[in-house]
């Protein structure tokens, strides 16, 4: 059966090579469609690491010089930084707000960071560089890698200055070989670690990996404890807008309009000496703003793989057609001498289907060469032999079904032939 | 001759309705996805309102700055001071304007007394931003330089804005708070796209009515701001870039006593090299980017074409008696070849049009998806209007990629079937 395909194939060599020719340009680009489409979907089945469900942001607004309402009183960093504890203390107080936290250079989702290098000993770790308050972790709910709650981490990290630092981060501090499983991450606490040029600081605990949003990989964090009013900790005006307080609301108080009520309500109670509520955003807002770039890039890639799928579809099909035709008297022979029609449409499907193959196989051997010479997009998930035969076989099959499809309606005509018909004209 | 042309493609279309349909959906995809390429590109290089000089525009979106201290290596990078781009580029001779404005816009709440605020996105200007962005004015006009040195609460909004604070968009006059400080609208314009990068927001107010120039770091070498210069031309670009080199140069070696440099990494750049801009540390690299396109056309263009070719070729052979027909009454090579290349033409003209139609309908309906801008800070979705897309540019663009796959796919298919022996044609043979 195969061999005689092939002479089938070879005889009309000179369409099929075009054909051929066709279906490895678009086997080759749907490759390349397909993988990036896979590792956007094996990223996805990595845990975020936080949650920012039912999560607002309160921007805190000073009210300017220009301002009637400003009270021109000149003040100490202490009072600024008191101002600022009432402000949300009394956001806290509400009966909607199951908990809140302030933080510098770090907002989920919005590009707003900075980056700092750990080490220990000569062991080193690039990682975010975040200013939290404890609550940050129930706000967010982040666990902590040994699986304990985000309440008990943030009681584990309630000292100031101290770090927390995420599982990657800590297995790097740890051993120069980050595949060691003997190693837990939590060895790490209590140790000290040094961040950028400063003093040691303690580890209070290690907490589950962290994405920066849904569609990056893990990335490693330094949460350094803040907590206002203690010790050295303060705030002055100039240094407010740069601080963003995150509130948690009961799940059963998040409605629609809930920001509009909230402010209504909380107006009067959150004018604090020079301190206003400048807005509130639910998190969603920013997600939705940040993911639509990330989400517009894969709806490219499935458009293109779309793109190229129905030109296959096409391409097969048009050929098929002709080629039904043309060969309605060699297929009315096979009928003649006892082919079933359900045999003569297997035929040309196997034959398709061979033909496609045939395209594919070069396809592959490009395919591999790209994505060997970091040709393909490799971030968040690196290149490796079961991303690229994943993603050969989807492509593969993808071409099959399309190959089988294709050739169904052509095949069908060539089921209809009547051999006394076709064959009287010689 | 062209009536007798247009007559036979038509019935060669109705002859094969199921090829006819491939080679116009196929024909069809591959120009609406050029044409998507060719509109994402176009929507950050194209002129509209208020951006409609981009091709004289030159940015210095952000600034390099190294201290010796740090190593050569170490670089600090971000928007700059208002110093910073007065000394470099407000001084500079060859521009016709040049304009100094925030980085960014930002989200600020905008009230009249006693009524909730709203947020707008808020970007601080000087008074040569009006003549360098032609924003257009449906009341009032935009403070001028008095104002603007005298650092008067005056500001030009939105006619959104207007119409959410006033109820209406004759406003001019009328004072409303912007962060609990009272300011006046001197102008009203009409609402601007995101996609105008550099000039979009809701409410300019001038940066001197703020306290935004103090907003400095690296010994106010650093700050909040960007530059635009406005050449008078395309041809000046170059004397431009020469004169801002010579004026860094001078005040890198005033700088040199704190040990501070500023770097340009080539800065300024056109519309098209800031368009491909994310990073203040990186250079854009626009030769690789304009490569990428290429390649990108080029396989979209391919695809289509192998398989428009293999499909002609198949359609040929069945057409070969009838061109041996035609040759035995005296057609010559020439008008066969040409006869076939104007039938899949008017084929190709035509399903270019459906797929032009369907990508100018996908850049209405995909707006969000299309436009999305990485990084962006605002958090108003991209508006499209048909002054941006709908160029004539846009749809040569179309006409030639027409005519490029159509040579692709039928010249040679046709000049191989004009090559055949008469004889061996009228016995439907093709060799």
């Amino acid at each position: 059966m195969l061999i005689h395909l092939l002479t089938i194939i070879k005889n009309n060599l000179r369409s099929n090579l075009l054909l051929m020719a066709g279906v490895f340009v678009i086997a080759t680009s749907l490759w390349y469609a397909v993988d990036y489409v896979y590792a956007v979907a094996v990223n996805q089945q990595k845990s975020l690491g936080f949650d920012w469900e039912h999560v607002y942001y309160v921007q805190v607004g000073v009210l300017p010089f220009e301002s009637v309402q400003r009270d021109t009183t000149t003040r100490s960093t202490d009072e600024m930084t008191r101002e600022y504890l009432e402000f949300y203390d009394r956001l806290q107080r509400h009966t909607a707000v199951e908990s809140a936290c302030y933080t510098i250079n770090h907002f989920h989702y919005v590009w707003k960071n900075s980056s700092t290098q750990l080490s220990r000993d000569s062991l080193k770790a690039y990682s975010y560089y975040r200013e939290v308050s404890p609550s940050y972790f129930t706000v967010f709910r982040v666990n902590g890698v040994d699986g304990c709650s985000p309440e008990e981490l943030s009681r584990r990290a309630s000292h100031t200055s101290d770090v927390v630092v995420t599982e990657d981060v800590a297995l790097r501090l740890l051993s120069d070989d980050t595949d060691n499983m003997s190693v837990k991450a939590t060895e790490l606490v209590g140790k000290l670690i040094n961040c950028g040029n400063s003093d040691s600081i303690r580890v209070a605990a290690v907490c589950e990996k962290q994405k920066y949003n849904e569609y990056t990989s893990w990335q490693g964090a330094a949460y350094i404890i803040r907590q206002l009013g203690t010790g050295d900790c303060k705030v002055g005006y100039n240094n407010i807008p740069y601080m963003d307080m995150f509130v948690r609301i009961k799940a059963d108080a998040d409605r629609k309009n809930f920001v509009e009520s909230f402010r209504k309500e909380m107006k009067r109670q959150l004018r604090v000496g020079n301190l206003y509520l400048a807005d509130m955003r639910p998190m969603s807002h920013y997600r939705e703003e940040q993911l639509s770039e990330f989400r517009s890039d894969l709806y490219t890639y499935l458009a293109i793989a779309g793109f190229f799928l129905a030109n296959a579809f096409l391409a097969i099909l048009g050929t098929f057609w002709f080629r039904t035709q043309q060969r309605r008297e060699e297929l009315a022979v096979r009928l003649v001498a006892g082919a079933t029609p359900h045999e003569l449409q297997l035929l040309l499907m196997a034959e398709g289907v061979l033909l496609v193959t045939f395209a594919y196989v070069p396809a592959l051997v490009l395919a591999y060469n790209l994505g060997h010479a970091d040709l393909v997009e490799t971030w968040p998930v690196e290149w490796s032999v079961v991303r690229f035969v994943s993603g050969a076989a989807i492509a593969y099959l993808l071409l099959l079904v399309i190959t089988i499809l294709s050739i169904w309606y052509p095949a069908r005509q060539a089921m209809r032939i009547h051999p006394a018909e076709a064959l009287h004209g010689d | 001759m062209i009536k007798q042309y247009f007559k036979q493609a038509l019935v060669q279309l109705r002859q094969h309705p199921l090829i006819s349909v491939i080679s116009i959906v196929g024909t069809s995809l591959s120009i609406f996805l050029i044409m998507l390429v060719v509109m994402l590109q176009q929507v950050k290089v194209a002129p509209f309102s208020p951006e409609s000089n981009r091709d004289r525009f030159l940015h210095i979106h952000y600034m390099t700055i190294n201290h010796k201290d740090w190593g050569n290596d170490g670089t600090s990078n971000g928007p700059m001071s208002v110093q910073t781009a007065r000394e470099l580029y407000k001084s500079l001779k060859t521009p016709e304007a040049v304009t100094i404005y925030s980085c960014m816009t930002v989200s600020t709440p905008v009230s009249l007394p006693g009524i909730p605020a709203i947020g707008a996105d808020v970007r601080e200007t000087d008074a040569t931003f009006f003549s360098v962005f032609d924003f257009r004015f449906v009341g009032g006009k935009p403070y001028d330089e008095a104002n603007f040195d005298a650092g008067r609460p005056v500001a030009v909004i939105t006619e959104s804005i207007s119409r959410a604070l006033f109820s209406t968009t004759e406003s001019v006059g009328k004072e409303f708070l912007l962060n609990h400080a009272p300011y006046r609208v001197v102008g009203v314009v009409k609402d601007v796209s995101t996609l105008a990068d550099m000039s979009y927001g809701q409410v300019w107010i001038p940066f001197t009515s703020t306290d935004l120039p103090n907003d400095t770091w690296c010994d106010q070498h650093m700050g909040m701001m960007s530059t635009t210069i406005l050449a008078r031309s395309r041809d000046d670009f170059r004397e431009i870039r020469a004169e801002a080199k010579r004026r860094m140069n001078e005040y890198n070696s005033i700088l040199a006593d704190q040990g501070y440099t500023l770097r340009d990494l080539n800065r300024p750049y056109d519309q098209e090299t800031q368009s491909i801009s994310f990073s203040a540390n990186m250079e854009p690299d626009l030769q690789a980017a304009r490569r990428e396109r290429v390649i990108i056309f080029i396989i979209l263009l391919l695809v289509p074409a192998i398989n428009l070719s293999s499909m002609t070729q198949s359609r040929l052979r069945q057409r070969v008696a009838e061109i041996g027909v035609r040759r035995a009454f005296g057609s010559t090579r020439m008008e066969m070849v040409g006869q076939i290349i104007m039938e899949n033409l008017i084929v190709t003209l035509l399903s270019g049009a459906v797929g032009l139609f369907i990508s100018v309908l996908m850049a209405y309906w995909g707006t969000d998806i299309l436009f999305a801008q990485p990084y962006s800070m605002t958090l108003n979705a991209p508006t499209v209007d048909s002054s941006i897309l709908l160029h004539p540019s846009t749809f040569l663009y179309a006409l030639l990629f027409c005519f490029v796959l159509n040579l692709l796919s039928s010249g040679i298919p046709a000049w191989k079937a004009s090559r055949t022996g008469i004889v061996n044609a009228l016995g439907g043979k093709i060799h």
